[in-house]
């Protein structure tokens, strides 16, 4: 009996060894059928291409059909749950719908997603596939990489952002636009590196470039506190180093440091004040160390080796938090750092101007303490001018407790916020401020902010104000020199109907023209000149277009607008484009000199080229750029006087 | 039991068994490579009282199953893969009621709770984004409080649900709480345009109208067209151009990234397409500048751009200024082909700009070569050219430019280039310019012409050495006047330090008395000082006094008008005192600075010839 036993049991661990050997070779033919599709893929993207869908549907066979079919059903039950996208909840479904789906059949859930006649919103569509991929990183990273770089989401032109401002006193303050979704090649490498760190760089290279750089942002995401070294090893390899020092610096982007001191020293020799990331991580770093140490912690910024526009803002950034918390101290700090304007105004100055937005009184007083004649210059038009726009009433009622020369600007700065609510108001009372400098300024202050808000209220107060003729041809000069640029033929109608004259004895629709020629063109001014007063207005304003079309090379139609001109106009015409004619095309000049009707002004025409004037720290006349024969022909058309204020020159 | 059958099914079932085992722990593998490694956050903090939450992706979830939640955020088991960390994100959130949801927040925030960056900002996200329907102005707040950029990225999530399930309470709220700044604006209308998915443009419109903004409703219309791949910018361009607001900047940085992307596709020719279909000037200009430039920025590209702009039609916005803008960049890469081009041109004022460009790039990028061949300069050029060479050499070199500067013979040029050298070299060593020029021999004409602009070197930072060598400077023909530049550095001194200005007065010379006084007085009636700036002026001659008044006295109201009439008493010289009054009624009409009581109050002074001229000029100006 023992005999047939053995044999039986050699028999059966014959078989068993035949049945594991089996199943070793049945698992190794299965896992060479993947690698090979594996590699498919990545030839693929070697070529430029995405994985085929065969390859997908290959991969499903794995699975049953039935257990696919039922994964589809599932996704639709699922999906027909949420006709309202109730954001959170629709997370919660898709990571636990996805969480049931078999690795092999995640591609093909993908392909389904492809399908634009499955009826879901692109949101809910975007959930699944970063789900679906996130998960397939795992397992199939480069199967996931060629779905994502097929059907990535399109990311916004970076020109384009909603910043309310670019002045340096917002800059730091200013907000990104509504999070994009985020790339879905950046979302698959952000987990293949968390487990293969080599293997996803290695593919990312053989992207193009920009799904390479949008690997590299998930590749960097994905090292947490790693050194910058390494970041850097990683960026540069696949192209762009700037990533890595942007990932670094993001990295001490949270509501709490260690040690912001440390902080600092780590990240303001890397930041640029050119990117608005890098200011956010200045502004919270510095802020975080201020909030340990205190405002003192502006000499050690200034002292810093850093560039002096990270010194800048950030010591500034400090400061205006430090007024909140005490100005006194905030200011008697920034008064000892030296100036240099070339970083902009003297942080003394943002100091002040923060502190009288809140306490413009105490403000002022601080102002005792100075010296310097520059900030005595500078620090006082700042509080006042804070101080007026904020509180314009006050300051109007008690102008005469502020120095003289500090009216200008505190007046310009009360009506300018007063405009702003009340621009008639603001007008009426500005007529009636008694210095005439800072009149004007008022006024101008509250015509361009009235012009903003009801540009015809505007042209109908200036057009029906009882004021001098003075007043009233400045408030005419300033409307219209803003009007202009948006309508120009009313600018000039305005203008026209003014009768009175300007410091040069000339009609204000002269300036107008001058404007138009340069703004709208040389035809348009000319459509005009027939309507400007005779005699020195026309003279002038036909002067402003002849010179741009001496500038053009149009020296002949220059010629004829001179000569159509009556010879009292001539004589203001021809020796006012003279100089420039002369730096342009004196051989042309020289020739209409001579069709000039008047001995008289041919002569006054040759002598504006013989006056000096002034350049930088010489002096020079249009008649040094002649040559010897040209200044003769010049000199020939000279009266004997005009000859003689030459030779006595 | 040996028969054949037998034998074959022993070795039969011995496969199956081997096969079945074998192939059973193939699949039990992998199925645990897919599943979680559970870690959890602080084991030593695991107590019995806790259950520890079911993280098994294998396991089926489902939702309405009430899971054991921790009080304490700190005792989550965070799994390690990101796709398990988000679900279990989602699990968990889904199932806090809105105290446990301000708790986690709260909580979230610590410092001592220890996650990585990104898996804190996931997790606030969720539970944000809950909390945002049922509390969205809490969920506000606390996004409010973060810092850049979470803060605005929260706050966008924030506004985006409210606004879904609620958009006029949304705005309703934006409106008027001050929780969110001016600065929020931008994220809060773009949140609420992007819950309202499918509205026209005019009911954007009409939303951004409600907030403030109606622009930006095109704004964000335009962002929305807007990718990094825009494969059509030609299709892009049309649905925009119409809608472009003018003096509105991100609308133009949009319309200039579309046409930009266009010529990129098409050629540079393709922006006179471009340019038919814009029919705002201002929007024109501006996209013109921008394309023009950015095309010639390009070094290969920089003649294109120039020939192109060269060939608009002389009335196209801006086109002078973009030709000079694009020359200037050409000349910077290319100055010889600036004037070579320049040569084939008829005369024009973009010829000559060419002409003086090329020179100009020359002189600074050749500053030697330039200077030792002045004169091939073209007429009206050496100056200029000379200049910009000898502050180029001085920056470089300062010994050669002296060296260079000390051999011209033609003396005036020598002053010329000398003076640009001080200024330049006071910059960089004030010292050593200065030794360079007190060390001349003192009858050198070159040394007294540079104390000048030596003088005015020194005198922020040391007035009374500027004060001493302006002295030693002969005395200059100004018109029919001699000075001495002494009074000029006294003026400047008067406008910062206005009693070291009065102290060296004294010291002046004769000559320049007169301009000294002026300009302290002027500087004491800038500061509000117009009793002591009339003292000052009482000290000259009475004529001088006249001549001071009538140049003055405009200015002098329209800075102190107050102060001018009630010290006009102390003039000196009644018939000065007369004159001053005659003008400031005079001119009354137009200063509008005095009532008609002050007007009379200033008759008094007022000479009986002077009070006879007034009422005649006056008579005569009415209408």
């Amino acid at each position: 009996m023992k005999r047939p036993s053995v044999f039986f049991l050699l028999l059966l661990s014959i078989g068993i060894v035949l049945g594991i050997t089996s199943a070793f070779l049945l698992n190794l033919l299965m896992s060479s059928h993947d690698s090979s599709e594996a590699s498919g893929v990545s030839s693929s993207l070697e070529n430029g291409e995405s994985p085929s869908t065969t390859e997908h549907e290959q991969s499903s066979s794995l699975d049953a059909q039935g257990d696919f079919d039922s994964h589809v059903q599932g996704l639709k039950e699922v999906l027909a749950m949420f006709h309202v996208e109730d954001s959170l909840d629709l997370k919660a479904a898709v990571f636990s719908y996805v969480a049931k789906v078999p690795q092999n059949s995640l591609g093909a859930m993908l392909d389904l997603l492809t399908d634009k006649s499955l009826s879901l919103s692109s949101r809910t569509r975007y959930e699944l596939q970063r789900a679906l991929l996130e998960k397939l990183a795992i397992s199939h990273p480069r199967e996931a990489v060629g779905y994502a770089v097929e059907n990535d989401a399109s990311q916004p032109l970076a020109a384009v952002s909603a910043v309310a401002s670019t002045s340096l006193a917002l800059r730091f303050a200013l907000p990104p636009s509504m999070p994009t979704q985020t790339s879905l090649v950046a979302a698959v490498f952000n987990v293949w590196a968390t487990s293969d760190l080599d293997e996803a760089v290695s593919v990312a290279h053989d992207l193009d470039e920009r799904s390479r750089t949008l690997a590299l942002e998930g590749i960097l995401k994905s090292q947490v506190g790693v050194s910058l070294e390494e970041l850097r090893t990683i960026a540069v390899d696949l192209g762009n180093e700037q990533y890595a020092i942007d990932a670094y610096l993001d990295s001490f982007n949270t509501e709490y440091l260690e040690d912001p001191r440390i902080a600092w020293t780590e990240v303001s020799p890397l930041a640029s004040t050119r990117s608005l990331p890098h200011e956010w991580v200045l502004k919270n770093v510095a802020l975080q160390w201020y909030d340990r140490e205190g405002v003192s912690i502006v000499d050690e910024i200034q002292a810093s080796e850093v560039s002096s526009s990270v010194k800048s803002e950030t010591t500034r950034v400090v400061l205006w938090r430090a007024v909140e918390d005490a100005p006194e101290e905030a200011f008697r700090l920034a008064l000892k750092i030296p100036i240099d304007m070339r970083l902009g105004m003297p942080y003394v100055h943002d100091v002040v101007s923060a502190w009288a937005n809140v306490d413009p009184q105490a403000a002022y007083k601080a102002l005792d303490e100075i010296d310097d004649p520059f900030l005595l210059d500078i620090l006082p038009r700042a509080v006042v001018s804070t101080w007026a726009w904020n509180d314009p009433h006050y300051v109007l009622d008690n102008l005469a407790d502020f120095p003289p020369e500090l009216h200008a600007d505190a007046t310009a700065s009360a009506f300018g916020s007063i405009s702003l609510q009340a621009p008639l108001e603001a007008a009426e009372r500005a007529l009636k401020v008694s210095n005439p400098n800072a009149r004007s300024e008022a006024l101008s202050q509250v015509l361009y902010v009235w012009m903003q808000l009801d540009l015809e209220a505007a042209v109908s107060w200036v057009e029906s104000v009882e004021t001098t003729d003075r007043q009233r041809f400045q408030l005419l000069e300033t409307l219209t020199s803003w009007l202009v640029s948006d309508d120009p033929l009313r600018a000039f109608e305005l203008a026209r109907n003014e009768k009175a004259l300007g410091w040069n004895d000339t009609g204000l629709e002269a300036e107008i023209i001058d404007n138009i020629a340069w703004s709208d063109g040389v035809e348009a001014a000319v459509e005009l000149l027939d309507r400007v007063r005779e005699g020195r207005t026309r003279a002038v304003a036909t002067a402003n277009v002849a010179e741009i079309m001496i500038n053009n090379g149009d020296t002949a139609r220059a010629l004829t607008l001179g000569l159509d001109l009556p010879p009292s106009e001539q004589e203001v015409f021809f020796p006012s484009v003279a100089r420039t004619w002369a730096e342009v095309d004196v051989g042309s000049l020289l020739e209409s000199i001579e069709k000039i009707p008047t001995t008289e002004v041919r002569s006054k025409t040759a002598l504006k080229l013989f006056e000096k004037w002034r350049v930088d720290n010489y002096t020079i006349a249009p008649v040094d750029s002649l040559s010897e024969s040209q200044v003769e022909l010049l000199k020939q058309q000279l009266t004997d006087a005009d000859r003689a204020t030459i030779d006595q020159q | 039991m040996n028969s054949p059958i037998v034998r074959i099914v022993s070795v039969f079932a011995g496969i199956l068994i081997g096969f079945g085992i074998t192939w059973g722990l193939f699949f039990l593998s992998k199925d645990r490579e897919s599943t979680e490694q559970v870690q959890p956050n602080n084991p030593e903090e695991i107590s019995s009282s806790d259950e520890i939450v079911e993280t098994d992706s294998t396991n089926s979830l489902n939702l309405n199953e009430p899971l054991v939640i921790p009080d304490v955020i700190t005792k989550l088991d965070i799994p390690q893969d990101l796709f398990d960390q988000k679900h279990a994100i989602a699990k968990w959130v889904v199932s806090l009621d809105e105290d446990q949801i301000l708790s986690w927040l709260e909580q979230s925030t610590q410092a001592e709770w220890n996650v990585s960056t990104s898996f804190r900002t996931e997790f606030q996200t969720a539970l944000i984004q809950k909390l945002s329907l049922s509390s969205p102005e809490e969920a506000l707040e606390f996004a409010a409080a973060r810092i850049e950029p979470v803060r605005s990225s929260l706050g966008s999530i924030v506004i985006f649900e409210w606004a879904t399930n609620d958009l006029d309470g949304a705005i309703a709220y934006v409106k008027t709480e001050t929780v969110l700044s001016e600065l929020d604006r931008s994220w809060v209308l773009h949140s609420i345009l992007q819950s309202q998915g499918g509205l026209s443009l005019e009911q954007q419109k009409e939303i951004a109208r409600q907030l403030g903004d109606e622009a930006y409703a095109i704004t964000f219309y335009f962002q929305s067209l807007l990718t990094t791949k825009i494969d059509d910018p030609k299709t892009v361009w049309y649905d925009i151009v119409e809608l472009a607001v003018p003096d509105n900047r991100q609308h133009s940085d949009t319309l200039e990234a579309v046409a930009k992307a266009w010529i990129e596709q098409a050629g540079l020719q393709i922006f006179d397409e471009i340019s038919a279909s814009i029919t705002d000037n201002i929007i024109l200009q501006s996209v013109a500048f921008s394309v023009l430039m950015d095309h010639a920025d390009i070094e290969e590209q920089t003649e294109e751009a120039f020939e192109y702009t060269f060939k608009l039609h002389d009335d196209f916005p801006w086109k002078g200024f973009i030709l000079r803008s694009i020359v200037a960049t050409w000349a910077s890469n290319d100055y010889m082909a600036v004037l070579n081009r320049a040569e084939t041109l008829p005369p024009s004022g973009y010829r000559q700009f060419l002409i003086e460009q090329g020179y100009r790039e020359k002189a600074r990028i050749e500053p030697k070569d330039t200077l030792e061949n002045l004169d091939s300069l073209p007429p009206g050029l050496l100056e200029s050219s000379g200049q910009i060479a000898i502050r180029e050499l001085t920056k470089q070199s300062p010994n050669d430019a002296v060296d260079f500067v000390m051999r011209l013979e033609d003396k005036e040029l020598q002053q010329q280039l000398a003076t640009s050298l001080v200024y330049t070299w006071r910059n960089k060593d004030l010292e050593a310019t200065k030794n360079w020029i007190l060390g001349m021999a003192t009858d050198e004409p070159l040394r007294d012409a540079l104390l000048a602009p030596l003088a005015n070197s020194l005198v922020a930072t040391d007035p009374r050495l500027a004060f001493e060598l302006a002295l030693q400077q002969s005395l200059q023909q100004n018109g029919e006047n001699l000075n001495g530049h002494e009074a000029s550095i006294v003026g400047r001194i008067a406008q910062t330090d206005i009693e070291l200005a009065i102290e060296l007065m004294p010291q002046v010379r004769d000559e320049s008395r007169l301009a000294t006084t002026t300009s302290i007085a002027s500087a004491l009636v800038g500061s509000g000082d117009s009793p002591r700036a009339i003292q000052f002026l009482n000290k000259l001659s009475e004529s001088e006094q006249l001549e001071h008044y009538r140049n003055s006295v405009w200015n002098w109201i329209g800075t102190d008008s107050e102060g001018l009439k009630n010290n006009i008493a102390t003039i000196k010289e009644a018939a000065t005192r007369s004159a001053v009054a005659q003008m400031m009624i005079g001119l009354n009409s137009q200063t509008n600075a005095y009532s008609e009581a002050e007007l009379e109050s200033l008759e008094q002074y007022l000479s009986k010839e002077d009070k006879e001229m007034l009422e005649q000029w006056l008579q005569e100006a009415q209408p």
